[in-house]
């Protein structure tokens, strides 16, 4: 008895010790920064809910993929990438049949979700065109007036509300991404086939391994007294929030600052 | 004294026989039937309490019936407030963490098992029952779970089967270290969990999805299964039923989902043909589990077999009759088929009590 639990201390002991380890690793070395705003990190919603019973507090990463279809309606909300076939193989999965046998296509012969790393880009061009096309999908002749209203709201939600990361590459291997997209924030998520019989090489991004980001208690009181966002028309994020992303691809907040004039 | 029992089960079993003892020689001695020296009956007495006193002592094992009820009470009470006492472990931290630097959230994360287990060890040395050393057992298991989930969240560490791993093997040390059944079913879980996803990861998928394929828990069941062939547990009061009853129950409910939706399987067949493949092996084993708990008298495995049996048979009869069947002839015939097993174990009972006469 004595013996064993002497090893059950010793485990605990050595498990932290590994967990320290991987931490102190991740966070040596000159990591990669990148300052983001409310817009992409904003306090969760469910956070004011859970506040009497967890004094604890998080950031949740926001993010979306590009449209890959000029005339999608609901692009923001699809999550997926159009690859070109190469790349698509390379990720290890197998594209749709055509449209006609997909039906017979059992569930089960469809790959599951896998590990990969994904490149981001922040307030680029990527952005820019999904201002554009949203633009555009205004001007469209024929639009009946509550259409153009939710229209021009959404579009006043992308310019000056919604985050402004994008998912524009996806690897296996996170040294070929890095030199695809140098400079790029680049994370660990979990990507899926799309299966579309039309867009047989399209992805879709499924989760950010760590799309929430531990707040320390000392950053605590940056956060209170941030105004609701919802229903305000002059909404502007409240807070820039600098992220480290170290050797692991793991991120941790480096900075908190209070935003009292314009967004940047 | 001579051939006294080293540990609670053996020690139980003894008291049993003591008493099943006594019972039948009063009942022979009222039938008229044996006769002893009052002086010599007395003294077998006499020795009996001695050990039985003995035995209580060192084990606390049941002298009556209604100590065991009340011991098995017990047991229900320490389970529930095991579980209470974990959830108020983790709501406590979580009401306060958030009030602490990050030097002290690491500290008192490390710190609560390492205490906690220390105050089981402690408890263990000063009460004899141990319902109080396995309570604390339970408490630092689930600190230690607490422990690395929420260093996790603390430095945004990307998710690891390793966790369960690690989590599994604590469960198991303190399980064996203090007798805790309940903490070996937690080992059980988190082990079968930590391989299933390394078998599920051998594919490419991304690791929790581990779930998908339930194929990837075949392996870690039979394992389970076979591991009180492979290590002794004479010293563990009802470890090997553990073992055996929930890798039989984690095996045959993979092969009972894979055997409705064969769709799921890693096989690339078509779903009808994995179905009926997932199908046989379910009746298969379920019927060679209930030939085994026979052959080898472990009860639990026979129970447990013939749950699984009649559950594939019950969803066959479903898949075939539901649909076009009167529910009431459906019904009947579901009573049928409850009626003949009962005749069948009749037959069986009746050829093994033969061969006991013989």
């Amino acid at each position: 008895m004595k013996r064993l639990l002497s090893a059950a201390a010793l485990l605990v002991l050595v498990a932290d010790a590994a967990v320290f380890a991987h931490v102190l690793y991740n966070r040596s070395g000159e990591p990669r920064t990148v300052t983001l705003t409310e817009r992409e990190l904003p306090i969760p919603y469910y956070y004011s809910y859970n506040r009497d019973d967890n004094s604890g507090m998080n950031l949740r990463l926001q993010w979306r993929t590009a449209s890959s279809d000029a005339k999608d309606r609901y692009w923001q909300y699809d999550r997926g990438l159009l690859l070109d076939e190469q790349s698509f193989l390379d990720l290890g999965f197998n594209p749709a049949p055509g449209c006609d046998s997909l039906r017979e296509y059992r569930g089960g012969q469809r790959d599951l979700a896998r590990q990969a790393w994904v490149a981001f880009e922040y307030d680029g061009s990527t952005h820019a065109k999904a201002v554009a096309q949203q633009r555009r999908q205004l001007q469209e002749p024929g639009i009946k007036k509550e259409e153009l209203e939710q229209r021009t709201h959404e579009l006043e939600q992308l310019e000056h509300r919604d985050t402004r990361l994008y998912v524009v590459g996806v690897a296996v291997d996170r040294d070929e991404l890095t030199a695809q997209y140098p400079g790029a924030l680049i994370l660990a998520a979990t990507i899926g086939n799309r299966f579309d019989c039309q867009q047989k090489y399209k992805i879709y991004v499924s989760n950010l391994l760590t799309d929430t980001i531990h707040v320390p208690a000392e950053y605590h009181p940056l956060f209170k007294d941030i105004p609701e966002r919802v229903g305000d028309a002059t909404w502007s994020p409240a807070y820039r929030v600098t992220l480290a992303i170290g050797k692991l691809a793991e991120p941790w907040l480096l900075k908190v600052e209070r935003v009292t004039d314009a967004p940047p | 004294m001579h051939g006294s029992p080293d540990n609670k089960t053996a020690a139980q079993q003894r008291v049993d026989r003591i008493a099943a003892f006594h019972a039948e020689l009063d009942a022979l001695e009222q039938a008229g039937l044996l006769t002893i020296d009052p002086l010599q009956k007395a003294a077998i007495t006499a020795y009996h309490q001695v050990l039985q006193q003995q035995l209580q002592q060192r084990f606390d094992v049941d002298l009556n019936q209604g100590s065991k009820q009340l011991s098995r009470g017990m047991q229900i009470v320490s389970f529930l407030g095991a579980l209470a006492l974990a959830a108020s472990v983790f709501f406590l931290f979580y009401q306060y963490w958030g009030y602490m630097s990050t030097v002290l959230q690491c500290a008192l994360l490390l710190a609560a098992p390492l205490l906690t287990l220390g105050a089981a060890i402690y408890i263990r040395r000063r009460e004899q029952t141990g319902y109080f050393a396995k309570l604390a057992a339970l408490i630092s298991f689930a600190c230690f779970v607490l422990n690395l989930s929420m260093l996790g969240q603390i430095f945004n560490i990307t998710p690891s089967p390793n966790a369960f791993l690690v989590w599994g093997v604590y469960a198991a040390l303190l399980a064996y270290a203090l007798d805790v059944r309940l903490l070996l079913a937690c080992a059980l879980f988190c082990v079968a969990g930590f391989l299933a996803a390394e078998i599920g990861s051998w594919s490419g998928m991304y690791w929790l999805g581990f779930g998908e394929r339930p194929e990837n828990f075949l392996l870690p069941t039979l394992i389970a299964f076979c591991v009180p062939w492979f290590f002794n547990h004479d010293r563990h009061c009802g470890f090997v039923s553990i073992y055996r009853v929930l890798s039989m129950i984690g095996f045959f409910v993979a092969v009972l989902i894979l055997s409705n939706w064969g769709a799921i399987s890693y096989l690339r067949w078509p779903a009808s043909i994995i179905e009926g493949l997932y199908q046989t092996v379910g009746f298969a084993t379920s019927a060679a589990a209930i030939w085994l708990g026979m052959r080898m008298r472990w009860p639990q495995v026979m129970v447990t077999g013939n749950v699984f049996f009649a559950l594939f048979l019950y969803t066959k009869f479903f898949d075939w009759w539901w649909g076009w069947m009167p529910k009431y002839i459906f019904f009947f015939l579901i009573g049928l088929t409850a009626i003949l097993a009962l005749l069948v174990f009749k037959r069986l009972r009746e050829a093994q009590l033969k061969a006991v006469q013989s």
